[in-house]
């Protein structure tokens, strides 16, 4: 009886008398897209047993599928036909496994409340798979808070990943390892740094569409890796994101997904003290070529350092990299509409690689700025201001 | 055949090259438009350090190795100023050791522009050791356009006190018989090895010629410089017993210091002191080496025994005292049971690498100078540590802390030394 009354708390019209297998039936391709968003949140390390499933259950909405490692949660809503209300917990390694796999279209569950035990069949194939208990399911926070900005889905996808990249890994400095999030009347901008490299995006924002506070500024840290999950879950949307946030957690909600991570404590520094003003030597470069060169010359870089090093400031952009006791790597690069200074720097292949990698850009703006400050690199297009990487230099420890 | 060891009276079978004014000559001859000019290398021609290496078309200017940049700017307003490569030249070091290693297998690469190399046995295929350092000397001036001087000696002790007499581009022989006449005129001064503290302890005693100390009673010498007694006594009659060793620059694989305390402590500050102590000396080992270091490794002991090793790999290279010791402490910290009594204490690095093989990743949001700050501070130690040995400078936090610990060897000074050697 206790367990129908929990049920009876979703509102489904057709109750389950007993404890009646209940038998639910939908789409394959639903099923493995909505299963691949939740896991997204999923953990395969975690202390919490109950923590590696993903919550299943009928509701008036359609099939809700929960995963959440408690940092980050997503939820998502699918099609479903029900014959009676349903909860269950799956293991979120073996349901990704199993679903993606199915040989037909139609996908039956049967799930029998008394065993707790979910039967699904497609086919010729079936898979009898243990639940955990439903009600030990953290529940779904909610964000009490208003929404800060509308955005299309493609375009937060894009600027999540010209800029989760930059973030710092390690934990000595928690609020490096996030992307800052500022809306400023109608300016967003999302800003991640290591300390060695930083992304910054600026996106103009239709006022309709944001909702700056009292004071004009609303700034945020969301977790880098979170962040990028989100990037992953929304790139497919064809609608837009709701962004809305409290002090500390922010969700995202597209049609049938709601995305809440918590946020990151902490003063970003900053940032717009380090760009620099000025530079020394600048050019065009053709993304896509130096990401080619610099991927065929850092072979040689691949030491502990990794470093190449940069010949600026001719026609062609030279590229080289030394490995004590292998030898050495060279390549020229073309570049156009060259000012300024010739030089050589040096820098991690990796931070240069991340870059050229993350950005869709044909060609770049490269900024040479001094031996000690930042190499600059921009979007070379009209917008050029949109998009700003820096990546300090290396020195030679004489 | 490999000779351990050779001393004054047996045949010159050991060479001593030093490359001239190494560092600004590879670079006169990878620019041949600075060749006849002066040359001056040092880390930043702007900033505040000090010259590596001047042409000896700068040092007719009176340019000196570890002049300040500034002054040599004076004396020499016209030089030609770089900034030293030293991947590059450690590059060409490699390739002339490859040179070397074609006449004997015994070749102990000195530093980047200095080599010992042991001849013994090799006389049927190459000549004796002078036709060798003749060839050598000729192999260099056609493969790389550089001069260096060189020294034959029975042992490497003569050998590099030979490599000095005529620069550049010298070829001197020492023998056996020929310490009287050449070395002893000399002031204690110039033996390689006697500093300036030693010479004027030795001065106080009247001694002032290497002379007069080779006729020294090797006693008094014992009394006044313990084991150094021996040795001064030794290198002044010529004698030098220590072989040419090909293994002693091989790349540890980890360099580390452990101490077993005096008395069992719990005491967080006095052990935190130690582990100041332990990283300081853990990093002044690495830069001795010339090597960075990337993971550092704690190691505890508590009174019944019970051993504990936690290591941490840090975000960048160092060889600096304070990254090493902030990692060592954040280990201990978090690792130690507090009020359990540690026995033994010990810091060490690994994840090695030559550090001129090692770029500095510079950080947005700090001040640029920061980094060549704390580089010459710690340059500026060493160099003090270098010429007036480990004790003449150390924090003051630690100055109790040389005392109460109980030493074992196998160590130089007592304390535990571990190092693999690696490769």
């Amino acid at each position: 009886m206790d367990r129908l009354e929990t049920l009876g708390q979703t509102g489904m019209e057709t109750e389950n008398p007993a404890e009646a297998p209940v038998h639910l039936s939908c789409d394959r391709d639903d099923l493995a897209t909505s299963v691949a968003t939740v896991q997204r949140a999923v953990s395969s390390r975690t202390t919490l047993p109950i923590l590696s499933g993903v919550l299943i259950e009928t509701t008036p909405a359609g099939l809700r599928l929960v995963g959440t490692d408690l940092e980050l949660s997503v939820e998502t809503y699918m099609p479903v036909s029900a014959t009676a209300q349903a909860a269950m917990v799956l293991p979120a390694r073996y349901l990704g496994e199993i679903v993606r796999r199915l040989p037909d279209k139609e996908v039956k569950i049967e799930f029998d409340p008394g065993r707790r035990v979910a039967t699904i069949s497609s086919g010729k194939a079936v898979y009898s798979i243990n639940s955990m208990e439903p009600a030990e399911f953290p529940l779904f926070p909610q964000v009490q808070g208003d929404v800060w900005w509308t955005v299309p889905g493609k375009d937060l996808a894009e600027f999540v990943k010209q800029t989760a990249f930059a973030a710092a890994t390690d934990e000595n400095r928690p609020f490096l390892t996030g992307v800052l999030v500022s809306l400023d009347g109608g300016e967003a901008r999302l800003v991640a740094t290591d300390t060695f490299r930083l992304a910054l995006r600026k996106v103009t924002v239709d006022r309709e569409k944001s909702s700056p506070n009292e004071s004009g500024v609303r700034q945020m840290i969301v977790p880098a890796r979170a962040f990028a999950e989100v990037g992953r879950i929304v790139q497919s949307e064809s609608g837009e994101v709701e962004i809305y946030a409290s002090a500390n957690q922010v969700g995202f909600k597209c049609c049938k997904t709601t995305i809440v991570s918590r946020l990151i404590d902490g003063q970003f520094p900053n940032y717009e003290r380090v760009i620099p003003k000025t530079w020394k030597s600048r050019m065009v470069v053709d993304r896509a070529r130096l990401l080619e060169a610099v991927e065929r010359v850092a072979v040689l870089g691949k030491d502990e350092f990794g470093t190449v090093k940069l010949g600026y400031g001719g026609e062609t952009l030279t590229i080289s990299a030394n490995a004590p006791d292998v030898g050495m790597a060279f390549e020229e690069v073309g570049v156009t509409a060259t000012e300024g200074e010739t030089g050589e720097t040096a820098l991690r292949s990796r931070y240069l690689l991340d870059v050229l990698r993350a950005v869709g850009d044909e060609e770049l703006t490269l900024e040479v700025t001094g031996p000690v400050s930042p190499v600059v690199l921009r979007q070379a297009q009209d917008q050029a201001t949109d998009y700003l990487y820096l990546i300090m230099p290396v020195t030679v420890n004489a | 055949m490999r000779r351990q060891g050779s001393c004054a009276g047996s045949e010159p079978t050991v060479i001593h090259i030093d490359m001239d004014a190494f560092f600004a000559a590879v670079e006169q001859q990878a620019h041949p438009e600075l060749r006849g000019k002066p040359v001056i290398v040092c880390g930043d021609p702007d900033g505040r350090g000090v010259v590596s290496t001047a042409s000896y078309e700068a040092r007719a200017f009176g340019v000196r190795s570890a002049m300040p940049v500034k002054e040599a700017k004076r004396l020499c307003p016209h030089g030609v100023f770089l900034s030293s490569r030293l991947s590059d030249y450690a590059a060409v070091s490699e390739r002339l050791l490859e040179v070397y290693r074609r006449y004997t297998p015994v070749v102990e690469p000195f530093s980047i522009d200095e080599a010992f190399l042991d001849v013994a046995g090799c006389e049927r295929l190459h000549g004796d050791a002078v036709a060798i350092a003749r060839n050598i000397k000729e192999e260099v001036r056609r493969g790389f356009g550089l001069t260096c001087s060189v020294g034959v000696a029975p042992n490497k002790f003569l050998a590099k006190m030979a490599s000095d007499m005529q620069k550049p581009d010298g070829l001197t022989v020492i023998r056996a018989e020929d310490v009287p006449r050449v070395i002893w005129p000399l002031p204690v001064r110039k033996l390689y090895g006697v500093g300036e503290k030693t010479a004027s302890a030795l001065a106080s005693m009247g001694i002032t010629t290497a002379g007069a100390l080779a006729e020294a009673p090797v006693e008094v010498l014992v009394a006044r410089f313990g084991v150094m007694g021996h040795i001064l006594h030794d290198v002044a009659n010529g004698i030098d017993e220590s072989p040419v060793d090909p293994g002693m620059w091989e790349r540890p694989k980890s360099l580390g210091r452990e101490i077993t305390l005096a008395e069992d402590s719990a005491d967080e500050e006095v052990l935190t002191r130690h582990l100041l102590s332990l990283a300081e000396q853990v990093a002044r080992r690495l830069r001795k080496r010339g090597l960075v270091a990337r993971t550092v490794t704690l190691k505890l002991r508590y009174s019944d025994f019970a051993t504990l090793t936690r290591s941490r790999t840090l975000d960048e290279f160092t060889c600096y005292d304070e990254d090493i010791y902030r990692a060592s402490v954040e280990l201990f910290r978090t690792n130690w049971t507090r009020s359990r009594k540690v026995r033994l204490i010990g810091v060490s690095a690994s994840g090695l690498a030559a550090s001129h093989d090692y770029t500095c990743q510079l950080a947005l949001f700090e001040a640029p100078a920061t980094h060549e700050r704390k580089r010459s501070l710690v340059s500026a130690l060493d160099r003090v540590r270098d010429r007036f040995g480990e004790g003449a400078i150390t924090r003051a936090s630690l100055i109790d802390v040389a005392g109460p610990a109980r030493r074992h060897g196998p160590g130089r000074n007592g304390d535990r030394e571990k190092e693999r050697q690696g490769g």
